[in-house]
């Protein structure tokens, strides 16, 4: 584990606590199960800690009532779409900061997979092990709030 | 300035690393192997006293009770749903992550032929005993159901239908989920029904 990784892992923390300082104790938390579970193959070490990170996030979090993240069985209404709608806006970094602790825990972490990580609808919905009915309401839901906040400029005159 | 959202975003995640200290603090979390002391062995005889105890008055109680308390446990875990740890439709790819346990995932003949999926799974417990929860999807309804395989232990879990006696699954109802629960190839093995 190097320290490229380990940055990577602490951006993702970041992502669901919305704050450095939680972002560090759940990294840490997550590297401790993580060294207690000592598993010894394992395909993709990147993806395996990612999901413990969730999993340890859920599970600590939730004591406290500070996780939205959906189990899994959400009632929805399928739209068809995908995360092209989030690549119609326009924002700074500054905006983007200004409203990243206003978001849930469940919209920073498709922000983060999306910008960051680069992920596809059906990828983000495959980690997530998420409906994807269920991730495309909470992307057109993300889309409809961002605009809100960001105001008419949030919008590209390009589609 | 701005840009596109997804520049942004990532320009703002990405400017947030750990400091200096604090990597240095998780490489040495990582390299160093863990130091013994009292306490690991003082939390192991505790756990070892309290399954010890477990295991008495779990003994005690009959066999229908015992299924039921299984039963309870189940239902419990199927609804809470909890994310996979591991996903993959081929029960052989799941066997190499439960390498923890103490017995190979098997294949039953009851989930044999049904029109049942596997999504993946993720480790639990059953009464204690670490077990594996594996989900399944039913691809003629959608339902979503739970497999649990546990290794069966006579004398902790007591009598259970034994598949390969011809016997037919203890079958619990608890909050409108039904369980079947039986021991085929020595694994105690428990599945839910959403749909009955």
């Amino acid at each position: 584990m190097d320290r490229n990784l380990l940055n990577e892992l602490f951006r993702y923390c970041f992502a669901l606590t919305g704050n450095e300082s939680d972002a560090y104790d759940l990294l840490q938390a997550s590297i401790e199960k993580y060294l207690r579970k000592a598993i010894v193959s394992i395909k993709n070490e990147t993806a395996y800690l990612k999901r413990v990170i969730r999993n340890q996030y859920i599970d600590e979090y939730r004591k406290q009532n500070r996780v939205d993240i959906e189990p899994f069985d959400e009632v929805v209404t399928y739209v068809d779409m995908n995360t092209k709608p989030l690549e119609q806006i326009v924002a700074s970094q500054r905006q983007v900061e200004s409203i990243w602790l206003q978001l849930s825990d469940s919209e920073r972490e498709i922000l983060y997979f999306w910008a960051v990580e680069g992920y596809s609808a059906s990828e983000l919905a495959s980690f997530l092990d998420m409906p994807r009915g269920t991730l495309l309401s909470k992307i057109h839901r993300l889309r409809a709030r961002l605009e809100e906040n960001f105001g008419e400029s949030a919008r590209e005159d390009v589609i | 300035m701005k840009h596109e959202l997804k520049t942004s975003v990532k320009h703002y995640v990405e400017s947030k690393q750990l400091s200096e200290r604090q990597l240095n603090d998780l490489i040495e979390l990582v390299s160093t192997p863990k130091k013994s002391s009292v306490w690991p062995r003082a939390v192991a005889a505790i756990v070892v006293i309290a399954i010890a105890i477990g295991f008495w008055h779990v003994s005690n109680r009959d066999p229908a009770a015992v299924s039921l308390l299984i039963a309870e446990e189940v239902v419990h875990n199927h609804l809470k749903m909890k994310p996979l740890e591991v996903t993959s439709h081929s029960l052989q790819d799941l066997r190499a992550y439960f390498s923890q346990l103490d017995f190979p995932l098997r294949e039953t003949n009851i989930i044999s032929g049904s029109n049942l999926n596997l999504l993946g799974g993720r480790y639990c417990s059953i009464q204690g005993i670490t077990a594996a929860q594996l989900r399944l999807r039913d691809e003629k309804t959608g339902d979503l159901e739970t497999l649990y395989q546990a290794p069966y232990n006579k004398e902790m879990f007591r009598e259970l239908p034994n598949l390969e006696q011809g016997q037919a699954p203890v079958r619990h109802f608890i909050n409108g989920i039904g369980v079947d629960i039986w021991v085929e190839k020595g694994i105690l093995f428990a599945r839910t029904y959403s749909q009955i």
